[in-house]
């Protein structure tokens, strides 16, 4: 038998192309339930044409986003198209748009008079920096706002350049934050009937980061800069060399200091005071200290022996992996997280299973990505 | 206007960050939060950077929260936190898969006692699957997830992200489950047990990147640069680093017009990536970073400035939007803390008040929530079964 899902019969419009947070949320809104119709540009989503393709035809990273959605193709700067979208948003439930996305298919398209005559509806509207404040309006995707947001100036090397996170960050969290006011706006609109305009930033989201870092500039003003692998509020954490590879290392609290001491059969210098504490171990002076004793224990080990020993001791360590790693991890398979789906022409391709784990309903992946205008009876 | 999750209540069972975090998002949306902690304080009071002893990471985290000190290994103090379950829609807690259940309080346990509860349980690599008992922190996790792999130069080890990214979006994932599951739970009256893996979600995170992983050698990581768009990079200008970030033909179209470059279609400008990189080297160093990101604007190519965590607390637009916000704390004083991410026509997201000090609202909860009277109290806080602060 299938599994209910958390939102039935609820039906979301997509106007968010590229690998943006509005195509991410429309994917994860998807999961639990939800029916998403992705309306593209005539010549298709162009995230549709730009990377790898298997069938040469629409690129993996397409396929791999928009599994679960449908597609029409439509030009909403044409009349036509405005109407069509009109009698659609009359219909659905939720609204998804992406300030990228508007401004390069419809510049100057007025939102509000989009949305102004359906007071049901949910809008979530994604943009870099918000729909109000200094800096609205501002053009910018994941780049930006992890520039903008702190995330840059925050990751890399000490004395090297910074660089951005990897995985586009600032997307993935906005998704997720856009989502949850999505569905708390649909719970409050049970109530009242009344839909709302949903204001999600990029540059917010990423702001939302910063905790880690604000209690040192707060107290200190210390601006930080790049962290290396190391945590400001707490050492030994890093990733540090074994004989053949890498392995970190998270000391978070004082009870897993003195496992590690335990370990490397130094328990005395639990109660030596330049050490007892994280707040001493977290300075400039003693960090260099704690860490030195680390590498020292893990000289004459491999990564393997050292993560047993460290696991069996109780102090938080792991390894690091490549994704091709991580594709053939046994928690990663056993939590079904890669899933392989055929696309049109029955070519295989991957797709990430669902992150919403749950009993009841679990997020669901049930749906290969659609071809350009494949459910375009939807718009007629 | 009310806030969304108006009504909502929800018992947080955690320490240091997911579980805390993932509560405060729903306080912002209107959820009311009862922090549940041991009497002598959750663990990440004792971080660095401390105001009056207690750390100022703690206040971040435990904002629009009452606070509610309960000895729940005692017996009494048990029977205290199944009262409170058996009142709350949602129950959030990121303990190590296996402790809740050594005590009694598994989703098992508790959906007995009340059957709509949604309990979240947030833990590094979920609560099945062989590494469930694994000890993971966020840096962990985002070295076991490939996040670290795609993060940082050719010359160095990978790298992690400067900030908290697997325990953050970890979070944000288990607020959304729970919101959807209020759905269901308004629907059927049914609660439910959601396992989210903060490993699953750095792996999520990762997933533009698995359409390389046929390519040879697999996904890499660069700097940063896109894998498929161009121009995208950091580029040092006379008096800062500004950002690059062509994303569409338009953006493109004026990235080259801003050169005196030729044009080329979107799906083929990867290929010139070092011709781009030369150009705009070049261009930037000659100019400050506030004329290159107006010269970007003119010519419709997104572009930011590398802000530093000092321009962005000064910066006008982070108070405009209220993501700063400044709260006074009854003992502390004033405090700058995190506002809501959650801005609607509905709501533009709570934030209240200051975090409370250990057992703060002990009394006031458990009077309210739960009928008790002075003597009933004071009897418990004399047994030391609850902590009432101070």
């Amino acid at each position: 038998m299938v599994s209910p899902s958390c939102i039935e019969d609820t039906l979301i419009i997509e106007i968010a192309d590229g690998w943006s947070a509005g195509a991410v949320a429309g994917r994860l809104l998807s999961e639990l339930g939800a029916r998403v119709v992705k309306l593209e540009p005539p010549d298709g989503d162009r995230l549709r044409h730009i990377g790898p393709s298997a069938s040469g035809e629409s690129s993996t990273s397409f396929r791999t986003l928009n599994t679960n959605k449908e597609s029409i193709a439509l030009d909403i700067a044409a009349d036509a198209g405005r109407r069509t979208l009109d009698a659609l948003l009359a219909k659905c439930d939720v609204l998804l748009t992406d300030q990228t996305t508007i401004t390069d298919r419809v510049p100057g398209l007025d939102l509000n008079a989009l949305t102004g005559r359906h007071p049901h509806l949910v809008h979530c509207h994604f943009s870099p920096f918000g729909l109000t404040g200094p800096l609205a309006g501002r053009a910018g995707g994941d780049l930006v706002a992890q520039a903008m947001g702190g995330i840059i100036a925050t990751t890399g090397h000490p004395g090297e350049l910074p660089h951005k996170a990897g995985p586009p960050l600032s997307v993935h969290n906005a998704a997720l934050m856009g989502g949850t006011s999505i569905l708390a706006a649909l719970y409050h609109r049970t109530d009242t009937g009344d839909g709302a305009l949903i204001d999600m930033s990029l540059y917010d989201g990423m702001v939302s980061l910063l905790y880690t870092f604000m209690p040192g500039y707060f107290i200190s003003g210390k601006a930080p800069g790049p962290q290396g692998n190391q945590h400001p509020m707490a050492a030994p954490w890093d990733n540090y060399p074994t004989k053949d590879g890498w392995v970190i290392i998270c000391m978070a609290d004082d009870r897993q200091w003195r496992n590690f001491l335990n370990l490397i059969g130094k328990s005395e210098l639990a109660d030596d005071p330049r050490y007892m504490t994280n707040d001493e171990r977290v300075t400039d002076e003693i960090r260099p200290q704690v860490n030195q004793l680390v590498i020292d224990f893990l000289a004459d080990k491999t990564t393997d022996e050292a993560l047993e020993i460290l696991t069996e001791g109780q102090v938080p360590a792991g390894p690091i992996y490549n994704l091709l790693e991580l594709m053939e991890d046994e928690q990663f398979q056993s939590r079904e997280m890669v899933q392989i789906l055929l696309d049109e022409n029955g070519e295989p391709y991957r797709t990430p299973g669902s992150i919403f784990k749950m009993s009841e309903t679990p997020g669901r992946i049930y749906r290969r990505a659609p071809s350009l205008d494949e459910h375009s009876e939807i718009a007629s | 206007m009310t806030a969304p999750l108006t009504g909502i209540r929800v018992l947080e069972l955690g320490a240091y960050t997911t579980g805390p975090l993932s509560a405060r998002y729903l306080s912002n949306l209107g959820a009311e939060v009862v922090k549940v902690e041991p009497l002598k304080g959750e663990s990440i009071r004792g971080f660095a950077y401390k105001i009056d002893g207690v750390s100022y990471i703690f206040h971040v985290h435990n904002l629009n929260k009452r606070g509610v000190a309960i000895d729940t290994m005692s017996d009494r103090g048990k029977d205290v936190l199944l009262e409170l379950v058996r009142t709350s829609d949602v129950l959030i807690e990121n303990f190590a898969f296996g402790r809740m259940k050594s005590w009694g309080l598994s989703y098992e346990d508790l959906s007995a006692i009340n059957p709509s509860l949604i309990y979240c349980s947030l833990s590094g690599f979920g609560h099945d699957g062989p590494y469930r008992d694994m000890r993971a922190f966020d840096t962990v996790i985002q070295g076991m997830a490939g996040v670290m792999s795609l993060t940082g130069t050719k010359d160095y080890p990978p790298t992690k992200i400067g900030v908290s990214s697997a325990d953050n979006v970890g979070a944000a994932t288990g607020t959304m489950a729970i919101t959807a599951a209020l759905h269901h739970k308004r629907r059927t009256g049914r609660g439910q047990h959601i396992n989210i893996s903060m490993h699953d979600v750095q792996g999520w995170m990762s997933s533009e990147a698995w359409a390389y992983l046929d390519t040879p050698g697999g996904p890499q990581r660069d700097a940063n640069h896109h894998a498929t768009l161009a121009p995208q990079n950091l580029y040092e200008t006379a008096d800062g680093m500004i950002v690059i970030e062509v994303e569409t033909q338009t953006h493109l179209n004026g990235a080259t017009a801003l050169l005196g470059l030729p044009n080329c279609s979107l799906d083929t400008a990867k290929s010139r990536e070092p011709e781009f990189d030369d150009a705009l080297c070049v261009w930037a160093r000659g100019t400050t970073t506030e004329d290159a990101i107006t010269t970007c604007d003119h010519h419709g190519v997104p572009a930011g400035k590398v802000q530093s965590m000092a321009e962005i607390a000064e910066a006008p637009h982070t108070w405009s939007r209220e993501m700063l916000v400044e709260l006074e704390h009854p003992t502390s004083g004033p405090l700058k803390l995190l506002g809501s991410p959650f801005k609607s026509s509905q709501s533009p997201g709570v934030v209240a008040r200051t975090a409370p000090d250990i057992g703060q609202h002990t009394r006031e909860v458990l009077a309210e929530l739960l009928g008790y009277d002075d003597a009933t109290l004071k009897v418990l806080e004399n047994d030391g079964v609850i902590g009432v602060g101070k």
